[in-house]
């Protein structure tokens, strides 16, 4: 390590946690689900039942065709009403497999745990799984983990950092499921070789750093640590750098450092896939926001529509019609068109805003005050870049680094002009990105 | 459920900071040395304070209007350029010169040249520096009385106005102490008054977020180490003229001073420098203002040296880590 290792840049949000201590709860069975056969940043699923079908919980309704491709399985019990073509969150259309609800959920044949002898067996059980990472990214978890099997890994990091505002899930999955996050971490570290495991907390988290601490006290390898409470702390590259000292450059997968980085919830579905059999079918969120009567922790079977767990909250309050909904979190969520969209595995929240919180403020004039440079965790310039791409200045930018922008929303967070600047500036990244791949 | 006329993108959150928020900041880091001036010169600072940004905030509304921009005055910018150049011209000048000066400020240095934070110099500065030089006998005579230091009050003799305590160190005269320099008044522009009314607004930006400290501190400590090098108290040099003022305000101009902590750094040392260079070389006496001019006009050099590398970007053969 470096003498002064360099920390990435980062900002403290003012935000609210309204759900915190708020035990998840299932939602009440919603009619029909639809569940999309693209669960996360993977390739689609390929429809295997047919209208008409009757299908189980547990059964899987997509095969997976590709690598980076996961099997879906069906998270109801009922009768497939239709496979339709249907819009996602941000206008793109996904293969929707319907399943109307017959109340049962009884579970199909195959829900039974499975026997994992060999690290072979541990990478072909968590691909039947279905799992995806639940942080966020959605990346298929059984691509995530061939890659240990060769490079020389030695720390798997669970990352419990919660660095969003509103979002609570995560940290009320480990007050509810903490020996399951430990028992899957030795599953994970047992197959894979991995050596020794660190569990990632905020600082606020301390009734969880407690818990663990207190049931780790026997083990040596699995150890649990404070991050600080900053944004964007638990992206992958920072939780590495900040939990191992270790710099995974752009471009680079945890492996190439020798880590593994895993979501809590990801472990937590892993370790009941491996005692029981039931692979990923339903999705702890957080609902939260203005809009909403009833803000808890909830888990919904995956699939079922945003108009459905808005109902189980409660409806809007009085005078607080949501207009505004987000998948996801304020600083890196998306806007859902409608209610009529379902829930992915790789979502997080929803959050419902009334019109006083979704007013879109005017940008103003650059003051050249330096907030923006002074929080971008990947030492960009975003004020400047987005000067320049309004200038098209070219040559600024190929060396501005903006494609190494991570989209994380703090510099729009804290500009006092209120530019919108990651959005203009991530999507130059997007591009040049897509530039690089087609040379 | 439409979301067309919100927020469409992330984040959907702010921090509470805005353009506004920081202007009244610095109003309010302003009132120390805006009560310095009233207690030495009576309710005529605060005529000439009204007077100004008053007249700031019209030159910006109507030019803007007329400019077919977006009319921004409630922004406070303006108000914040009036009343620094209030600070900066004798109390009792006649309110067609601080009227003039806040034309220049705003019309010509702010909104002809792009509006907020496209100013290639400051616009107080600029504004301060024109009526000098245009007016130099209605701009220069600071009045001395009696609840200034005696080294100041007894050279001026009884005259209405008196040398400063620069001039009479050019001319070798008798100069305080430097105790009664921090803590005493001194004859000149308001903001350079009472040393201690810059520091105190200075602590609150400082504390506020609203400037970092690390400019004041390198230009402070380059005067410093000058002054030393050359034989005279620091302390004197950081207390006389308009260094303090300089240091925690017009220093810190967002649009005309470097972003990055290593560009401020060199932008304060390159201030002292001049600034010391001035004050022992030359027979200028407001030389502070001529070097804040100089480093304004080298800011986008200063920026484009001290880009900031991006994580894991490889330059010149090293990689950030």
């Amino acid at each position: 390590m470096a003498l002064f290792p360099f920390k990435n840049n980062s900002v403290r949000l003012k935000g609210e946690r309204n759900t915190a201590g708020q035990n998840i709860v299932p939602i009440a069975l919603p009619k029909e689900v639809h569940i999309s056969m693209k669960q996360g940043q993977c390739d689609a699923a390929e429809p295997v039942v047919f209208v008409g079908d009757s299908v189980k919980v547990g059964q899987v309704i997509g095969k997976n065709l590709t690598p980076f491709s996961v099997p879906v399985h069906s998270s109801v019990s009922g009768t497939v009403k239709a496979v339709t073509n249907e819009p996602s969150v941000g206008g793109a259309f996904d293969v929707h497999v319907v399943i109307e609800c017959d109340g049962r959920q009884d579970f199909a044949a195959g829900v039974v745990p499975p026997s994992v002898e060999s690290t072979k067996d541990f990478i072909n059980a968590v691909r039947k799984s279905g799992l995806v990472g639940l942080g966020g990214a959605g990346f298929p978890m059984a691509a995530k983990f061939a890659p240990c099997v060769d490079a020389e890994v030695d720390t798997l990091i669970i990352n419990g950092v919660e660095c969003e505002p509103f979002l609570t899930v995560d940290r009320m999955t480990m007050i509810a499921h903490s020996r399951d996050v430990i028992s899957g971490s030795e599953a994970i570290m047992k197959w894979l070789g991995i050596g020794r495991c660190i569990i990632g907390v905020n600082r606020s988290m301390r009734d969880v750093y407690e818990l663990f601490e207190d049931l780790l006290k026997e083990k040596q390898s699995i150890s649990v640590r404070y991050v600080s409470d900053v944004y964007p702390i638990g992206a992958e590259h920072i939780i590495v750098r900040e939990l191992t000292g270790r710099t995974l450059l752009p471009g680079r997968i945890a492996p190439d450092v020798g880590c593994l980085v895993c979501n809590v919830n990801s472990v937590v579905k892993l370790q009941h896939y491996l005692s029981t059999g039931l692979p990923l079918v339903t999705k702890n969120l957080t609902v939260d926001g203005s809009a909403v009567a009833a803000r808890r922790n909830v888990e919904v079977p995956i699939g079922t529509l945003i108009r459905d767990v808005f109902d189980f909250c409660g409806g809007a309050p009085e005078g607080h019609d949501p207009v505004l909904t987000l998948l996801d979190g304020v600083m890196m969520g998306k806007v859902a068109e409608n209610d009529r969209l379902p829930i992915n595995a790789s979502d997080n929240a929803v959050l419902f805003f009334d019109e006083d919180f979704a007013r879109k403020l005017a940008p103003g004039a650059c003051i050249n005050c330096g907030r923006c440079i002074r929080c971008c965790p990947q030492n960009l310039m975003p004020g400047k870049i987005y000067d320049a791409v309004q200038r098209l200045d070219t040559a600024f930018l190929e060396k501005s680094g903006a494609g190494n922008c991570i989209n994380c929303g703090a510099c729009s967070y804290v500009c006092p002009a209120r530019r919108r600047l990651s959005q203009s500036v991530f999507r130059l990244a997007a591009s040049m990105k897509g530039g690089r791949e087609n040379e | 459920m439409s979301s067309k006329n919100y927020i469409s993108e992330a984040p959907f959150i702010y921090a509470k900071a805005d353009t506004t928020s920081i202007m009244a900041d610095v109003l309010i880091a302003l009132i120390p040395s805006i009560a310095a001036g009233i207690y030495l010169y009576g309710t005529s600072m605060i005529f000439s304070v009204l007077v100004c940004a008053a007249s700031c905030m019209c030159f910006e509304a109507v030019s803007q209007k007329l400019l077919g921009r977006t009319v921004t005055v409630k922004d406070m910018s303006a108000a914040v350029t009036g009343t620094i150049i209030a600070l900066n011209l004798p109390t009792d000048v006649s309110p067609w010169i601080g009227i003039l000066g806040s034309f220049i400020a705003i019309v010509v240095v702010k909104q002809l040249f792009g509006g907020i934070g496209r100013n290639f110099a400051n616009p107080a500065l600029v504004a301060i520096l024109v009526l000098y030089r245009s007016s130099p006998a209605d701009t220069s005579s600071w009045i001395v009385n009696s609840k200034m230091i005696p080294a100041i009050y007894d050279a001026a003799n009884g005259a209405r106005t008196g040398y400063t305590v620069l001039q009479l160190q050019k001319i070798n005269g008798d100069l305080p102490s430097a105790v009664q320099m921090l803590t005493g008044f001194k004859n000149g522009p308001a903001a350079n008054a009472w040393a201690i009314a810059a520091v105190i607004g200075g602590l609150y930006l400082i504390a506020k977020k609203v400037i970092s400290p690390v400019l004041p501190a390198a230009f402070l400590a380059t005067v410093s180490i000058a002054s030393l090098l050359h034989g005279s108290n620091p302390l004197f040099q950081i207390c006389a003229g308009g260094v303090m003022f300089y240091a925690f305000f017009m220093a810190n101009d967002y649009a005309t001073m470097p972003v990055t902590a290593l560009g401020k750094i060199i932008a304060g040392v390159i201030l002292g420098i001049i600034t010391m260079f001035f004050r022992t070389y030359s027979s200028v006496s407001d030389g502070i203002a001529y070097a804040l001019l100089f480093v304004n006009i080298l800011t986008p050099r200063i920026d484009a040296m001290t880009m900031p590398r991006p994580f894991g970007e490889v330059r010149g053969g090293k990689t950030r880590e």
